[in-house]
């Protein structure tokens, strides 16, 4: 179900549907006057995207819960969006396969539309690039109530535009999926997750630059700390060969810990910075933010700050820029919500003209 | 001398802006031979600027614009439907910018792909996206085509190694997609991921920001050879089936080996096996020594004749320059050669090839397979004389029914060739009219001014309406295929 109370801005009524006929049918049957619509999984995400400036009618698609396909033998299932990312791993694990990702609260649907866990997570193989990556083709319906498809099921194709590659992070905007067709690997081999604390600022960078750049890095790293001059963390994860993950461990000196629950940021009051730094510049990120800022940085780019306050948030959102970074806030209160870095008027200018071509009447919030 | 000539001429001078009949001749087709259109002219700009002025020239004449790499696309990708301006970036060459820290570099498109690698190959690194025309493709043609290679089954293809790109807009506007640290900003859509495999019907790329991967520490490449293509298969069956991701996974069948070994890219493939299996795996050395051997055993269980590992660089050469020269082996067989590219679930690969003998067989023509293992991507080849309409035709026909084949088997009709003319009309075997105006729009966003590459990926809306000019075939493959 979706929690009615996830919303923190205007919703004049939820609506439940139950198959890709129905929400069709909604779209078509909707009085162009209605309040504009929020697609919604489980409602646990809302508040990492930008609230509606209007009251807006949730739709959930929380419903839509099925595994349709699963191929175990060429790596490939298909899914609804209302199905709980638990659940599809729990059902992958059966048949010792998984989604290469790290996991995450909340429905499939929702953490593709958010794609927060579409940021590449360590360099090299497959089995790091996220989940952009395992995206292969899905069914979808526009505002209009127009049903199409885009992709395939199988793990390559390259026919027609990849519609579903703008799905990843559109937050609903653009499209309802309602059938997504995911690409799978077998569980690894061997996995074993580390972590160090106390670490000073040096001495962790110098470990998160020397495990990122292994010939054999950890699938999952990210360096945090709750100010930034320190005590720092480094956790992470090896996967693969038996014997690979076993040398790691013993290079590095790591002691193995457990892999941890998915974090629900939204428990935290702070509002959150959001975005991507290139790795070699987190240093200069580190000197320019201010105390009690909270950082949490993954691998290849991904990064969540949590300044102390809203002066806090508005002072580094003006530096960002300057160290090379992209980010937006998000986990505030609604009128702040979504407010972020500049960004290219060229890029803004297609996204506009995507908007208005794909949902021409803005029936989507 | 047209107008568009004129001007050309003018701002690039006769080096730089090709118009003579005789200069166009070599702009008339890529490697889809079946289609061939000179370009009106063709234009070698060097930096964004210019490309941007020769697009703004072709809005202000009403010209089409097509934008080419080095031609050696499958599917009419860089070649003109119809009055156009050829824009080539083989003036664009420069690699602009590394960063070894954050693993990416900056490139102009004409940067041809094998190049990029020797150019970061001193920091460790290389770009993994390897099509087996790696020595001469750009990285604007990869980026268009969305291209794979043999390396794609562990690294994925190139839109998992694209990171942003600069691109001229048709109307000649300037969009700065992604970011060096991730495809997507996280306030905004993933443009580069919708741009990557739109063929040059979405503008020109003119910077292109590519994921560097870290060279593997260790390689073993083995060649196995078995009596049929079936057991080779069912080795890749088994090997994926360990929880293994070797490299690559790469199987040629006996009319490719022997056509291999009557060449310049003899191998020393065995002649007699029914199909040579070759499997890359890279990594560190402590998990390749449990895995090769493995891998060996898998091979033997089903029957390997014989089993090679190369010992060096020199031998895993060897191994590979069969595979990487299988098209152009084929090629010399007679003076064309038409080269397929269809995708099916990879545990169907072996009923999938049965009827594709079949049907080569009905059409009496002269085919061979080489193929992507690991992941159902098959390359049928038909050698032909593109002379003899009749052979042609019959060449045509196979190639429609392999296709069709393919999408009722639940795969797709391109793996990584792309639809560009090749493929317009098997289009609605996969998408209907609905997917196709949902795409159109999309499109427009990129393409307001519909000039770039026109008649490229989407069919025209007439044959769209009426679902290509086999009506029926498509509607039985869409009644077939469960997808
Ligand atoms: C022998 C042989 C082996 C091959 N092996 C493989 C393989 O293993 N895997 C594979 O995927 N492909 C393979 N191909 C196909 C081909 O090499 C690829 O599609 C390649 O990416 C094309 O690059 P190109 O530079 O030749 O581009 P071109 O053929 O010149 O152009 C291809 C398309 O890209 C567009 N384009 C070019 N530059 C730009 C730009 N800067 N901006 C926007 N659009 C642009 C063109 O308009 C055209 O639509 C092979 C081809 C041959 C001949």
């Amino acid at each position: 179900m979706t929690n009615p109370t996830a919303f923190d801005f205007p919703v004049t009524e939820v609506t439940s549907v139950a198959s890709a006929a129905e929400l069709v049918e909604l779209l078509q049957g909707r009085d162009p006057d209605a309040p504009p619509v929020r697609i919604c999984g489980t409602g646990s995400r809302q508040r990492e995207v930008p609230a509606p400036d209007r009251p807006v009618q949730a739709v959930s698609l929380r419903g839509l819960d099925r595994i349709t396909r699963l191929d175990p033998e060429d790596l490939t299932c298909s899914v609804e969006p209302g199905l709980l990312r638990a659940d599809l791993d729990s059902a992958l694990a059966e048949k010792g396969l998984r989604l290469v990702c790290p996991r995450s609260r909340g429905t499939v649907g929702g953490m593709f539309a958010l794609g927060r866990e579409g940021l590449p997570l360590a360099p090299g193989p497959l089995a790091t690039l996220g989940a952009r990556a395992l995206l292969l083709g899905m069914s979808a319906v526009l505002g209009e109530g127009v049903a199409f498809r885009a992709g395939a099921r199988v793990v390559k194709s390259v026919a027609g535009f990849d519609l579903h590659k703008l799905f990843v992070g559109s937050r609903g905007r653009i499209c309802a999926a309602t059938e997504l067709h995911l690409k799978l690997r077998p569980m690894p081999r061997a996995a074993e997750t580390f972590e160090k604390v106390d670490l000073e600022r040096e001495e962790a960078l110098s470990l998160f630059r020397a495990l990122r750049l292994d010939d054999a890095p950890p699938v999952e790293v990210e360096l945090a700390c709750q100010d930034p001059s320190g005590p720092f963390r480094v956790r992470g994860r090896f996967e693969g060969a038996a014997a690979v993950v076993r040398s790691r461990m013993q290079l590095y000196r790591l002691d193995a810990t457990s892999p941890r629950e998915p974090a629900n940021p939204a428990e935290d009051p702070r509002e959150r910075l959001f975005g991507l730094v290139p790795p070699s510049s987190l240093g200069a990120l580190l000197a320019t933010l201010p105390a009690r800022t909270a950082v949490w940085c993954d691998g290849t780019g991904g990064f969540a700050l949590r300044p102390a306050d809203e002066a806090d948030a508005n002072a580094i959102l003006a530096t960002l820029p300057g160290v090379g970074v992209s980010a937006e806030l998000d986990l505030t209160i609604p009128a702040r919500r979504g407010l972020g870095t500049p960004r290219d008027p060229g890029a803004i200018l297609v996204e506009q003209r995507l908007f208005a071509e794909l949902d021409p009447g803005k029936v989507f919030a | 001398m047209s107008e568009l000539a004129r001007a050309l001429t003018a701002e690039l001078g006769p080096q730089r802006a090709l118009t003579t009949p005789e200069a166009l001749l070599a702009y008339e087709c890529d490697g889809f031979t079946i289609h061939r259109r000179r370009p009106t002219a063709v234009a070698l700009p060097e930096t964004t600027e210019e490309v941007q002025w020769l697009v703004r020239l072709c809005n202000r004449l009403g010209v089409p614009f097509v934008a080419r790499g080095a031609g050696t696309c499958l599917s009419g990708g860089p070649t003109p439907t119809g009055d156009a301006l050829c824009i080539e970036t083989a003036r664009m060459k420069k690699v602009l910018h590394v960063e070894p820290e954050d693993l990416y570099a900056v490139v102009q498109p004409g940067v041809v792909n094998i190049r990029l690698s020797e150019h970061v190959a001193v920091h460790g690194l290389h770009y993994a996206p390897d099509p087996s025309s790696q020595s001469v493709c750009t990285i604007g043609g990869n980026l268009a085509e969305n291209s794979g290679g043999p390396h794609c089954f562990k690294y994925g293809m190139t839109t998992d190694h694209v990171l942003g790109a600069v691109v001229v807009l048709s109307d000649g506007g300037i969009a700065h997609l992604g970011h060096a640290a991730g495809p997507r900003e996280p306030h905004g859509l993933d443009l580069i991921g919708l741009f990557t495999g739109s063929e040059g019907t979405f503008g020109i790329a003119t910077e292109i920001t590519v994921r560097l991967s870290r060279n593997p520490g260790s390689v073993r490449t083995l060649l196995a050879s078995f009596t049929s293509v079936d057991a080779a298969c069912a080795a890749v069956g088994d090997i994926v089936a360990s929880g293994l991701t070797p490299a690559a996974m790469e199987i040629l069948d006996q009319a490719t080996i022997r056509a291999v070994e009557a060449s310049v890219y003899r191998a020393g493939y065995p002649q007699d096996a029914g199909a040579v299996l070759l499997v890359e795996l890279d990594g560190l050395d402590e998990a390749l020594d449990e895995e090769a051997p493995e891998v060996e055993a898998m091979f033997r269980r089903h029957g390997a004749l014989r089993v090679e590992q190369a010992k060096d660089a020199a031998e895993r050469k060897r191994l590979w320059k069969g595979r990487k020269g299988a098209f152009g082996a084929m090629g010399r067989l007679k003076p064309d050669l038409y080269v397929l590219d269809g995708v099916v679930p990879r545990t169907r690969l072996v009923e999938t090839l049965r009827e594709i003998t079949a049907i080569g067989e009905r059409y009496g023509i002269t085919m061979s397979n080489v193929f992507h293992a690991g992941d159902g991507n098959l390359h049928p080849n038909i050698s032909f004389d593109g002379r003899d309409a009749e052979e042609r035709h019959r060449v045509e026909e196979a190639g429609r029914e392999i296709l069709e084949l393919c999408v009722r088997m639940g795969g797709s009709i391109t793996g990584e060739h792309g639809i560009g003319t090749e493929k317009l009309d098997h289009v609605p075997l996969m998408f209907s009219e609905d997917d196709l105006d949902v795409m159109a729009r999309a499109r427009r966003a990129f393409d307001p001014t519909g000039l770039a590459n026109p008649g490229k990926v989407l069919p025209a809306r007439s044959s769209c309406a009426e679902t290509s000019k086999w009506p029926h075939m498509v509607a039985r493959v869409l009644a077939e295929s469960d997808s």
